[in-house]
């Protein structure tokens, strides 16, 4: 189950990338594609062993980061089918990180958006998938994450995310509960969300509930000139944006608050250009890969929200992104979905 | 003293007071042989704090260093009929009467020493509760941090943000973002430029009296220096820039002595010294001494322990510090400034039109130097006559004619200082100066400084002590090495504070 | 992976690091495989229990540790209530004797006591059994609490371990309430931002039953020690609509309490106005509260021709369909069916439908509960509603006062720092509650002012603008001559891009 038998022998695909001179004013493109191909390369990566019980969402990072990058053959397409395949709970049909852990929402999400970008959705038992998000509703309408209880806004993300690209959201779940339940956790001060009803509105959280009502075609509900202030002002003058106010900047919250805004038809409410300048500091010119800051260590997660912030903004060279699911844009038309977006008014 | 004591020494030090303190520390610190000694049978000298009936004792029998003492008990005030002379006296022993008291700025210069050296491991202090200034004969808090201003009820609206912004632009001077205008106002005065921010009379006061603690005719560099050195000493610990050693600063020295000890530095308390002489190249100077001639490279003397034969050398003692001390069972100033039993408050106070100043401390019982429910007040300002009392008279109008709080006892005495402290060149011996008139030791420190640097000019002034489990010398377990080599007196509080103090411990 | 330093290391560190994460690694393979191994065969026991610890102190968030400890607790605790359930069972008849009143239980203690000493040593070994059997009980959940407390403090962001923490106090029927919100306020003492503990504080202090009042003094305290804490100004933003409850419903909370809010916010900011904790909480409370949320279908203007109607929604409501809408005159109603939307955010919809339209006679719009009543255009007779947007709250004379004393204070202020984002945005605001239209240059020269300074979020400002350009036009235009045939469209305000356009059915001509 190593990323290691995931991955394509090299074809020196990476040999034009001769500019030694690496500085952070670029995209450096074929770094971010070996650091990606690389990630967990290594047999005993103690880093690699330590996050097995997040695996199936760092395949989906790695994989949707590679096919923004049009890079995705240098993965094994058919060795990580199977991964996923074996990973699938056959008493719940809910999706393991990996083998030996527990299914839950979050890995069930990263699972099915894994195959539906290797359009192998047919490989796995569909409806089972829809019995265990179907089952994991609770008559207030929340989800919970797994058997055990915890509910939050973002399982409720990871449902209709599921059921959509699964299109299988109609005759499931009970929309209308599952909308009042995300909107009983709309915050009157900033009119942004948190994990539960009375939760601080957090940009992470906002991102799910934002995506959940796009998925439900409700976002109408939002109240888009508080939502859209508090998110712009997140903005921080080096261009990168927090989760929170008073706190730092980050290259994933820059994602959501992003990807949100732009969901809102407001992303001309933030200076564009500098959040690129932002994330583009991000990037470790030396292994490849984005870290949260500047100057921080990089990681696979970091790597996939600061491609898909470029993507996002526009960059060159890089496949569309839908702001919705996190995933390239040309996988969600093929599917046929089509995602809420407000356009400005 | 022990008989069995060498007889040669590479520094002796006369006088236990903060200076020699720090310079025996430093010396033994870097291997040097010390032997620290003081005519008194207390450590400290001048800068030690005392119980009630000891500085009684002081008062009444004055010395080269101390003179014009004097104490009055008050009638108990009808509100606190319990404290009388006699359950004063009583308590006599959990009084720290500090004769040089001070505070220390978070970030100052006796601060950084103490961390730096690893001294602060034998320290604990106490934050200052607040900082007072007078503003129409009323005693109020200085708001000094962030959450203060914002609380504070006593400035307007726009008055906080003319505070806020005052103090950033003084924190920033300097800085690359350091505004323009500031540049203009080099060479003039800082009321000058206050008075150009266009800040109103109550936050100028606060400015002056408090903050930057100025006079009209201090320049605009001097104000933005000490602005930003309270300003760096702030959010640190507690909610004021200033810490108050708990129990008195007499544990300073003694701290430093502490170090001094576990380097392998000998102490002889109680020993006066009758006479210096020195060989023609000043190379050896000859110490007698009891009947005992002891042979030492440096000598360093506090101006109050000059052999009688020496001190005409130095001038004449003159007056140099006038102290008053109250003992009150009431604090100054309104319960806001006195929460929960009182607090540790600090006030700069001016007369004649801000010529004179003076410095009031205030201990509550949460300093550790008096009893609970009563209160000490240090006034302390620069002598100009043999009556501190007089000296002082124009300050104690201010506090207590209309802020009067019901006073038990009260005292007055001076402090002296040769005419000629650093005329150095009259004799091979390094003389300490007298404590001055400041409100943290940066003087002292630096004076210590001076002479360490004068005497081993290439060395390190105490650089950081190892913590007693780093230390093995010779095989032997360290413990045993520091209780060991400790005078008796010291083995016990060393115990003590060992286990309490790994660290600066600061009470809230 | 948050925050951590790039350090470069030296060769050696490299490599010592290495061999050290070799031997973590492989120690952490073995636990998992003996778990694994365990769990399948259903050997849920102290070892396992004991195993799990091992590496979720390190790192609690593999969540499937938690869920085996969950099964373990459960099996333990499931065997000793049925051993509990046994024992009380032999002791029935006397427990059963059991009632409300405090003089009762304590004559029930006597009793018992008594009846202990008759019948002997049988007896009492079970009443010891029972209180040991609780005891071992109470033991496990205070293992869990342990555990998770521990973890929190190695990470204070664990999902995990605050959900492991709420599961095992809901287990426990004794759960101590008052105990967790010790911890609250500890951890928030080391961080006052962290949300989790924050969102703990909510869930314990509801089973603790802590009076609202009280959590406002928390919360007061909090802001007090440091006012730069966004989650203190949240907490008090969904407790004063409660214990300060507006009877007018169009301000968040009392007049009065909202006042002293007011004050406290402002003092905040001037404290330091680029400290962005409050701006939120102010602009909350400067806003007009609740009143639009309680009304869904708001409608900004209907229109009626003979053969169609045209509604306009002040927020899209793409439910319109199933409503009954209802044109009714004094002779007859006509139920307005089927509804289109006609542009993409779904405020505008038509209706193609034949209405007899008689300009003498009085015409109703109904829906939703409302009754709204039409006027007829002068021009084609044609039957209209119209209201224009964001109609300003009403505001006593105390509160009034406190809004200007406020905005005096900021252009006080906007004296000594012209540039101060800040002030610029909250003098503006409260010019606009004060009096819309007497500031309204004003208030616009503040957003132009402000694109210059805040230049990160000048699409903001520019749509800020544009909003407030285009209610002062519409809130005008009814008292214009040519009201409702011909609507001006202020310069400012390009054709592509209008706010509020749906409010332009009414007139025939929108001019440029």
């Amino acid at each position: 189950m190593d990323f290691t038998s995931f991955v394509k022998p090299s074809n020196g695909g990476s040999a034009g990338d001769t500019d030694e001179n690496a500085d952070t004013s670029k995209l450096q493109f074929w770094k971010h594609v070996e650091y990606i191909e690389n990630h967990g390369k290594q047999e005993d990566d103690y880093e690699y062993c330590m996050t097995e019980f997040l695996r199936m969402s760092g395949i989906y990072w790695g994989v949707t980061a590679l096919d923004i990058m049009d890079q995705l053959d240098r993965l094994d397409r058919k060795s990580i089918i199977e991964f996923v395949k074996r990973c699938q709970c056959p008493v719940s049909g809910g999706f393991a990180p990996c083998e030996g852990h527990d299914p839950h929402m979050l890995y069930t999400l990263s699972a099915v958006q894994v195959l539906s970008t290797y359009d192998a959705l047919d490989v796995i038992d569909c409806d089972a998938v829809v019995r265990y998000v179907v089952g994991l509703q609770q008559p207030d309408g929340s989800f919970f994450g797994d058997k055990w209880g915890e509910v939050d806004t973002r399982f409720s993300f990871c449902a209709v995310a599921t059921l959509s690209l699964l299109k299988r959201m109609e005759q499931s779940i009970d929309v209308d509960k599952a909308v009042r339940f995300v909107m009983s956790c709309c915050n009157q001060t900033d009119g942004g969300f948190g994990s539960k009803p009375g939760a601080e509105s957090h940009a992470g959280l906002i991102y799910c509930c934002v995506g959940f009502l796009s998925l439900t075609q409700q976002l109408h509900l939002l109240d888009v000139d508080k939502l859209g202030w508090w998110l712009c002002e997140r903005q921080l003058p080096s261009g990168g944006l927090n989760g929170r106010p008073e706190k730092l900047p980050d290259v994933c919250y820059s994602w959501w608050v992003l990807s949100s805004l732009t969901i809102m038809g407001r992303l001309h409410w933030i200076s564009a250009e500098k959040l690129q300048q932002f994330i583009l500091s991000c990037q470790d010119t030396e292994t490849g890969g984005f870290s949260d800051r500047t100057g921080n260590m990089p990681d696979i997660f970091h790597t996939l929200f600061g491609i898909g912030g470029l993507s996002l903004l526009g960059h060159s060279g890089l496949k569309a992104i839908n702001p919705t699911f996190c995933m390239p844009q040309y996988i969600i038309d093929r599917l046929g979905i089509q995602p809420q977006v407000l356009t400005h008014a | 003293m022990s008989d069995d004591l060498p007889e040669e020494f590479d520094l002796i030090v006369l006088g236990t007071g903060f200076a020699e303190s720090c310079i025996a520390a430093a010396a033994s610190r870097i291997g040097k042989t010390v032997l620290h000694i003081d005519s008194h049978d207390y450590y400290g000298d001048v800068w030690n704090s005392f119980s009630l009936e000891a500085f009684n004792k002081l008062l009444d029998q004055p010395s080269s260093s101390l003179r014009n003492g004097s104490y009055t008990w008050h009638e108990p005030a009808e509100e606190a009929p319990s404290w009388t002379r006699e359950t004063l006296l009583e308590k006599s022993r959990r009084f720290s009467l500090d004769l040089s008291p001070r505070v220390a700025y978070s970030a100052g210069a006796l601060v950084q020493l103490l961390i730096k050296s690893n001294i602060c491991r034998y320290a604990e202090f106490r934050a200052l509760d607040h900082v007072c200034m007078l503003y129409n004969n009323e005693l109020v808090s200085v708001p000094c941090s962030r959450s203060d201003v914002f609380n504070t009820k006593t400035l307007t609206m726009v008055e906080k943000r003319l505070l806020m912004k005052f103090l950033t632009a003084c924190n920033d001077y300097g800085e690359d973002k350091c505004n323009e205008d500031a540049l203009a106002f080099r060479g003039r005065t800082f009321l000058e430029y206050l008075k150009a921010q266009r800040v109103t009379d109550k936050i100028a006061t606060c400015v002056m009296q408090a903050i930057a603690m100025c006079d009209a005719s201090s320049s605009f560099e001097t104000g933005m220096q000490r602005t930003q050195r309270f300003l760096a000493s702030l959010g640190r610990y507690g909610n004021t820039p200033f810490l108050f050693p708990m129990y008195g600063c007499g544990e300073l020295p003694q701290c430093f002595c502490r170090l001094c000890a576990v380097f392998g530095g000998i102490y002889c308390l109680k020993r006066s010294v009758d006479d210096i002489s020195w060989t023609p190249d000043a190379k050896e100077l000859l110490l007698s001494s009891a009947g005992k001639t002891l042979r030492a490279k440096h000598i360093v003397c506090a101006p109050g322990q000059l052999p009688a034969t020496l001190a005409p050398h130095y001038g004449q003692l003159q007056p140099h510090i006038s102290r008053g001390l109250f003992i009150a069972a009431s604090p100054l100033g309104n319960e806001e400034l006195n929460k929960g039993g009182g607090g540790v408050n600090l006030l700069r106070l001016l007369a004649d039109e801000g010529q004179r100043e003076a410095c009031l401390i205030q201990l509550s019982h949460y300093s550790g130097a008096c009893p609970a429910g009563l209160y000490i007040l240090h006034l302390t300002t620069p002598a100009f006559s043999e009556d501190p009392a007089a000296d002082l008279a124009d300050f104690t109008a201010q506090l207590f004619e209309t802020n009067a709080p019901q006073i038990l006892y009260s005292a007055y005495f001076t402090i002296t200082a040769p005419t000629n402290a650093n005329e150095s060149a009259a004799t091979p011996i390094y003389c300490t100066a007298a404590p001055a008139y400041e409100l943290d030791y940066d003087a002292a420190i630096a004076d210590a400084r001076h002479i360490f640097s004068q005497i081993y000019e290439n060395d390190d002034f105490l650089p950081r002590a190892p913590d007693p489990e780093e230390i093995v010398v010779d095989g032997e377990d360290p413990s045993a090495l520091n209780e060991h080599s400790l005078p008796e007196d010291l083995r016990a509080q060393l115990h003590d504070l060992q286990q309490a103090a790994q660290q600066m411990d600061i009470a809230e | 992976m948050h925050g951590r330093v790039k350090v470069r290391t030296t060769e050696e560190e490299r490599e010592r690091k290495k061999k050290e994460q070799v031997l973590k690694m492989r120690a952490y393979r073995a636990a998992m495989t003996r778990i694994q191994k365990k769990r399948s065969a259903g050997e849920l026991d102290d070892e396992l229990l004991g195993l799990t610890v091992q590496i979720l102190q390190r790192n609690p968030d593999i969540s499937t540790l938690w869920n085996i400890r969950r099964e373990c607790v459960l099996r333990k605790t499931g065997e000793l209530q049925s051993a509990l359930k046994e024992l009380e069972a032999t002791e029935a008849p006397e427990a059963t004797v059991a009632a409300g009143k405090l003089e009762e239980v304590e004559k029930e203690d006597k009793v018992e006591k008594e009846e202990k000493d008759d019948t002997g040593e049988a007896d009492s070994k079970a009443v010891t059994g029972v209180a040991a059997l609780a005891q071992q009980l109470q033991a496990i959940y205070t293992t869990e609490l342990d555990l998770t407390e521990h973890c929190l403090m190695v990470n204070p962001k664990s999902y995990n371990s605050w959900h492991h923490r709420c599961w095992t106090l809901e287990q426990n029927p004794q759960a101590d309430w008052q105990r967790e919100l010790q911890l609250c306020n500890k951890y928030l003492k080391y961080d006052e931002r962290n949300f989790h503990t924050w969102d703990y504080r909510r869930y314990v202090s509801a089973k603790a039953a802590v009076p609202a009042e009280q959590e406002l003094d928390f919360c007061t305290e909090k802001i007090k020690v440091n006012f730069s804490n966004y989650s203190s100004w949240h907490h008090r933003s969904l407790l004063l609509p409660t214990l300060y409850p507006n009877e007018q419903h169009d301000r968040p909370m009392s007049e009065h309490k909202l006042q002293e809010e007011l004050e406290m916010v402002l003092t905040a900011a001037f404290t330091d106005p680029n400290d962005s904790s409050a701006w939120f909480y102010q602009r909350w409370l400067l806003g007009s509260g609740a009143q639009e949320r309680d009304q869904p279908v708001a409608v900004a203007a209907f229109r009626c021709w003979p053969h169609k109607a045209q509604l306009a929604l002040k927020k899209p409501y793409p439910e319109l369909p199933q409503l009954q809408i209802q044109l009714i005159s004094e002779q007859q109603t006509w139920q307005l069916q089927p509804w289109q939307p006609t542009n993409g955010e779904k405020t505008q919809w038509q209706c193609d439908q034949a209405i007899y339209i008689d300009p003498s006679q009085d015409y109703v719009l109904a829906l939703a509960g409302q009754r709204l009543k039409l006027s007829v255009q002068p021009s084609d007779k044609s039957l209209y509603y119209f209201v224009p947007p964001h109609a300003t709250a009403s505001c006593s004379k105390e509160l009034l006062g406190e809004l200007q004393t406020q905005l005096q204070s900021c252009l006080d202020l906007l004296e000594y720092e012209p540039d101060s984002k800040w002030t610029l945005l909250t003098s503006a605001l409260l010019m606009r509650a004060i009096d819309v239209t007497g500031y309204h240059e004003q208030s616009l020269a503040h957003l132009a002012k402000l694109e210059q300074v805040d230049a990160l979020r000048r699409g903001y400002y520019k749509d800020l603008a544009l909003r407030w350009t285009m209610e002062m036009a519409l809130a005008k235009w009814p008292q214009t001559s040519n009201y409702p045939q011909l609507f001006e469209m202020p310069t400012k305000i390009s054709s592509t891009r209008t706010p509020y356009v749906q409010y332009l059915i009414v007139a025939d001509t929108v001019s440029s």
